[in-house]
């Protein structure tokens, strides 16, 4: 037997379910529009194939399919902050980040801050790399552009704590959201090459300023129209396919 | 009389075999590199209607029986038709997203061999090969895998990249001299039965090729193909309704 219009209510649903979908990722670019360090993600819609030979030897698609969600790196803008631990990255790094698990992730959002005990952590209270620890009694915490970590105490006298190094990968794109403006290491991303700012592919890191979110929002409100008119459209079918099964159906009757 | 019924039930099946197709275009309103497709119609054979002969007898050396005129058989298909035209580019900064203006496909090699498609959201994987959203190799003039350097690559309108002021390879854009060489092999690719040619059409670097399902036009043909297939499913009502009148007035009893 051949196709009816039921059959094709799949191809219709495959549209809404891809349209929200992307909406969803854009509806969450558009919440971190001022994220520092965020990089927008974007959904790469592919079409389906599906054969079935029909007594019209038509061959039929399957629809839509959410293929990959990809993520824009590009360079965010910098903006003064005066904090001296809010750190950026010009060029393409990451900072690296201990998990409470210990596990390691990655980030583009240096707005750092040193917790109770003096330790360097991230907004969230994940500590900065390798653990950087201030000595009690210290005035300010200067961060260098190639990493160096120093404190200067009361007195003048400073002593260096530590160094922020920065992770690069062979393929960001790869990388996981972890949440919280985080990223995880996969097989595609390949391991972290963990180096000294300044070093080729890494970028170097500038103290007391933020990168900015990577979101542009006039460009996520086309996507969201476009993707909101696509599922418009989707829902369209899906009507005029019932109104056609309801016929056909009435013929039997 | 129940000829008229076949005919009837040629326009339901092709009535769904049409939306089908706009179904699937739909579902890809939104979808990067994405080409619609069509259902030429063509009219089924057609008959000799001959008035039935009375009182001449059979056979005759030349045939005097006369002829009442054609009678088509409905309306029939042959294979959907992709439309290649161009679809709108739109924007996106990103540098490995790829956008062909002009005539012409990229060649990606993945599982299924060799494929062509016009969607250009690439990516650079773990070693360094410019790949689609879903891993597929991109093919250089070569036809080998385009391979990336470290750097920032820049594409010439010709296909030609450099990375860092030196070449490292150039895409190899191909087209097909027949359009119908060309059959949908999911994921936004195109399967091929004849030989690539190179192809002249320019590569965009920081756009993409949207889809070229027009929305308007495609919910116009929608409602007209509902329209025409309720029309036959009626025809069929009508007609099922005559004959069983028919043998109302032929019931002895």
């Amino acid at each position: 037997m051949g196709i009816s219009p039921l059959s094709l209510f799949t191809v219709a649903a495959s549209g809404l379910q891809a349209q929200t979908r992307s909406v969803e990722i854009i509806a969450n670019n558009l919440a971190n529009a001022s994220t520092p360090g965020f990089k927008p993600s974007r959904a790469n819609l592919q079409d389906v194939r599906l054969t079935e030979v029909q007594p019209p030897d038509v061959e039929l698609g399957g629809g839509v399919i959410l293929g990959a969600i990809s993520r824009d790196f590009n360079q965010g803008v910098l903006t003064t902050t005066g904090n001296p631990l809010d750190l950026a990255i010009e060029g393409p790094g990451f900072f690296e980040i201990q998990l409470a698990d210990g596990r390691r992730a990655y980030t583009r959002d240096g707005s750092f801050h040193l917790d109770g005990g003096g330790r360097l952590v991230t907004a969230d209270g994940l500590i900065v790399g390798p653990g950087i620890t201030a000595p009690a009694g210290f005035q300010e915490v200067v961060v260098a552009a190639d990493g160096t970590v120093t404190a200067r105490q009361a007195d003048g006298t400073t002593t260096p704590i530590g160094t922020i190094n920065l992770a690069r990968f062979a393929n960001p794109d790869g990388l996981q959201s972890f949440g919280n403006n985080l990223l995880v290491e996969t097989a595609a991303s390949g391991p972290p090459q963990v180096g000294a700012p300044g070093t080729v592919g890494r970028g170097q890191i500038h103290s007391g300023v933020l990168e900015g979110s990577g979101v542009e929002i006039a460009n996520e409100f086309v996507n969201m129209l476009v993707a909101q008119r696509s599922y418009s459209l989707s829902l369209r079918v899906l009507q005029t396919l019932d109104e056609m099964q309801r016929q056909a159906n009435a013929i039997a009757t | 009389m129940i000829r008229g019924l076949y005919t009837a039930t040629t326009g339901i099946v092709l009535g769904v075999a049409r939306q089908a197709l706009i179904a699937h275009d739909v579902a890809n309103a939104n979808t990067t590199g994405y080409k619609r497709a069509a259902l030429p119609l063509v009219p089924s054979s057609r008959l000799d209607v001959q008035r039935l002969a009375t009182g001449v007898p059979e056979p005759v050396a030349n045939d005097v029986r006369a002829r009442a005129g054609p009678l088509g058989t409905g309306v029939w298909t042959e294979a959907p038709v992709i439309d290649f035209g161009q679809g709108p580019l739109r924007v996106t900064g990103q540098v490995l997203d790829l956008a062909l203006e002009g005539e012409g496909f990229f060649q990606v090699r993945g599982t299924q061999g060799t494929l062509y498609t016009r969607d250009g959201s690439f990516h650079r994987d773990a070693a360094g090969n410019l790949v689609t959203a879903t891993g597929q190799f991109v093919l250089g003039d070569n036809n080998a895998p385009v391979q990336l350097p470290e750097g920032e690559p820049v594409f010439a309108p010709d296909g030609t990249v450099t990375v860092n002021g030196q070449v490292a390879g150039r895409l190899g854009i191909v087209q097909f001299a027949q359009p119908n060489a060309l059959q949908r092999a999911g994921e936004n690719t195109f399967a091929a039965n004849a030989a690539a040619v190179p192809a002249q059409a320019r590569v965009r670097q920081g756009f993409l090729e949207a889809s070229n399902v027009d929305p308007n036009r495609t919910v116009v043909d929608m409602l007209r193909v509902a329209r025409s297939y309720e029309a036959s499913v009626r025809l069929v009502q009508v007609q099922d309704e005559t004959v069983a009148r028919l043998l109302e007035v032929g019931r002895v009893g």
